[in-house]
């Protein structure tokens, strides 16, 4: 093991975000025991490759990469990479915030494990990444047109599949509320009427 | 693709392959040599992450017990000390001594599942019945030490649900003493000089310590490349800087060196256990803010309890990672509360995810029939994998 020359998190922060303009990381704090580095979209692959090959950081794993979707605010999915350095012992989170139809560099270059993790986000969120090798689709099958892990989609689905007498066969209906009440076959107007 | 002219596609269908669960590999082969695998993942999807989201704390408890049943207590203590580290709570001792009794019993019948399922895919299928019996004793000690408590909510956030039953110090010891020893050296004389075992093995399977770390490896795969990365000693969490032990490592990154250290990692967490015996404290297991008193008259006691199972705990708004050193590498969990008894989102970084990912790079110039011995020697599984 190597020990590192910055005792804390808050001196090792200060370090990286000195080796990049001001813009490129904007933010830099602990949250719970956690360096968390605020990174531009565009600056998303050179500052990887600066904690992936520099001397001091050495974060050779990728460990996780997640996304969160946040539908108020304007740039509603936030990506959030979790980087460990086994030599340094050492962890951060990378976050990188970005929209709907605006693509983010693809990391699968820098860490090749990546590859997956970015597959997954596109298929359950609709996040588009800009020169990814393969953008298949992971865990759903081909044919799905939703992106089920955003806020918007409803936990039950938005079609229920109900059987219809009059075509003999199973028909997909869209729900008409957004939230479901579950009744146990009982219709609680009827009694109203 | 069209690098090998002779070159052929072979689909090895959705089954339950190598003892890991449903997974589809298309494989394509220049007469028996592997040139390239496309693993195909998702037969065992749950929609886990979008469930949780929808479900307070203590009922997803329920929930990713199942992610993976071979390995119980591994995923629910990576997702409760999550939520400690949101919630701020600290822990009883003897709780923290229980999860880490519970943890290395169950890493030891993981282990022990592995290597058999290793050991039927090299053609040994004694060591099945030798281990199933194991299983049996396992699971009958793990209900009578939880006293009958459904194993996903014995370990829940501010501790252990109940205290442990009253004689299961010696049940432990007497499981530790008695039964393993003989199983393990049974296993050891039927596998580690095996010929047919060690031509199997050796040397198959190969993966460099530097690939190894930027694919994502962690736990034994790692260890077996010679990586000192291990979350116990690392970054211990719960008791493990108390406790004395220290780090199996092998250099060789191959099938056989995985088996080694498996063998290894279950001696370790036997005397890791016979010395929490020896020091196990006396006090609480439930955090007082987490406990309910069972007391029918009081009514006040009776309404928070209402409240407590019925509403959820509220969890502070903010993220938090933590990781455990689960018997398959790092599984780790991504919380996310914007401060509400839901979670707002959860995020689970399963350990076999990026292993499958890397078989290509694994078995490429390989045997066809050393694919499945691969395969089930990095221990995955997919139901942890798919989530």
């Amino acid at each position: 093991m190597v020990v590192s020359v910055y005792k804390t998190q808050e001196e090792f922060g200060q370090f990286i975000s000195l080796h990049f303009a001001k813009q490129d990381i904007p933010e830099c704090h602990v949250d719970h025991g956690m360096l968390t580095l605020y990174v531009l979209r565009a600056a998303i692959v050179r500052v990887m490759l600066f904690l992936r090959d520099d001397p001091a950081c050495r974060f050779t794993q990728l460990t996780d990469v997640c996304c969160v979707h946040y539908p108020d605010k304007q740039d509603c999915f936030v990506l959030i990479y979790h980087l460990l350095s086994p030599l340094m012992k050492r962890r951060l989170k990378l976050i990188v915030s970005t929209q709907e139809d605006v693509p983010v560099l693809s990391v699968a270059k820098v860490f090749e494990n990546a590859a997956w993790y970015e597959r997954e986000i596109r298929e359950m969120f609709g996040v588009s990444f800009e020169g990814h090798p393969d953008l298949r689709r992971l865990l759903l099958y081909d044919e799905i047109g939703f992106y089920p892990l955003r806020k918007t989609f409803p936990v039950q689905g938005k079609d229920r599949l109900v059987y219809d007498e009059a075509k003999e066969k199973c028909v997909y209906v869209r729900r008409e509320n957004k939230k479901s009440v579950v009744n146990f076959g009982v219709d609680l107007n009827q009694d109203k009427a | 693709m069209t690098d090998f002219e002779d070159s052929y596609f072979m689909n090895i269908a959705p089954e339950p392959a190598a003892g890991i669960g449903m997974c589809r590999l298309v494989v394509q082969l220049d007469g028996e040599k592997v040139c390239r695998i496309d693993p195909h993942i998702g037969f065992s999807h749950r929609g886990m992450e979008k469930l949780i989201e929808e479900h307070h704390l203590l009922q997803n408890l329920v929930f990713i017990d199942k992610l993976n049943r071979q390995a119980p207590f591994s995923c629910v203590h990576a997702f409760v000390l999550a939520a400690e580290k949101l919630l701020n709570v600290k822990v009883p001792k003897r709780a923290s001594y229980i999860r880490v009794i519970l943890s290395e019993i169950g890493r030891i019948l993981s282990h022990l599942r592995a290597t058999a399922n290793l050991a039927a895919e090299t053609g040994t299928d004694v060591v099945y019945p030798v281990v199933r019996k194991t299983f049996a004793s396992a699971y009958e000690l793990i209900d009578r030490v939880c006293q009958f408590c459904p194993v996903s909510t014995f370990i829940r956030p501010g501790g252990v649900k109940n205290d442990i039953a009253p004689q299961s110090e010696e049940l432990i010891f007497d499981w530790l003493t008695k039964q393993l020893p003989l199983v393990l050296t049974e296993i050891e004389e039927l596998l580690t000089e095996n010929r047919i075992f060690k031509s199997r093995t050796e040397g198959i399977g190969m993966i460099d310590p530097q690939s190894a770390v930027s694919a994502g490896f962690s736990g034994v795969n790692l260890r077996a490349c010679g990586i000192q990365w291990d979350l116990r000693i690392c970054e211990p969490y719960e008791i493990y800087n108390e406790l004395s032990f220290d780090m199996p490592l092998k250099t060789q990154g191959d099938c056989y060196a995985r088996y080694l250290l498996r063998i290894f990692e279950i001696y370790q967490s036997m005397s890791l256990i016979r010395q929490i015996l020896e020091s196990m404290p006396e006090g609480d297991v439930l955090a007082s803010d987490f406990s309910i008193k069972e007391d029918p008259d009081s009514l006040t006691e009776l309404s928070r309890r209402f409240e407590f199972y019925g509403k959820g705990i509220v969890l502070p708004a903010g993220e938090v990672y933590a990781a455990t050193e689960s018997p398959l590498g790092e599984f780790g969990v991504f919380l996310v509360s914007q401060g509400g008894e839901k979670p707002y989102r959860c995020h689970f970084r399963s350990a076999g995810f990026p292993v499958i990912q890397a078989l290509d790079k694994l078995t490429a110039g390989y045997d066809l029939a050393d694919v499945r011995v691969i395969l089930s020697s990095l221990n995955i599984i997919t139901t942890e994998t798919d989530r």
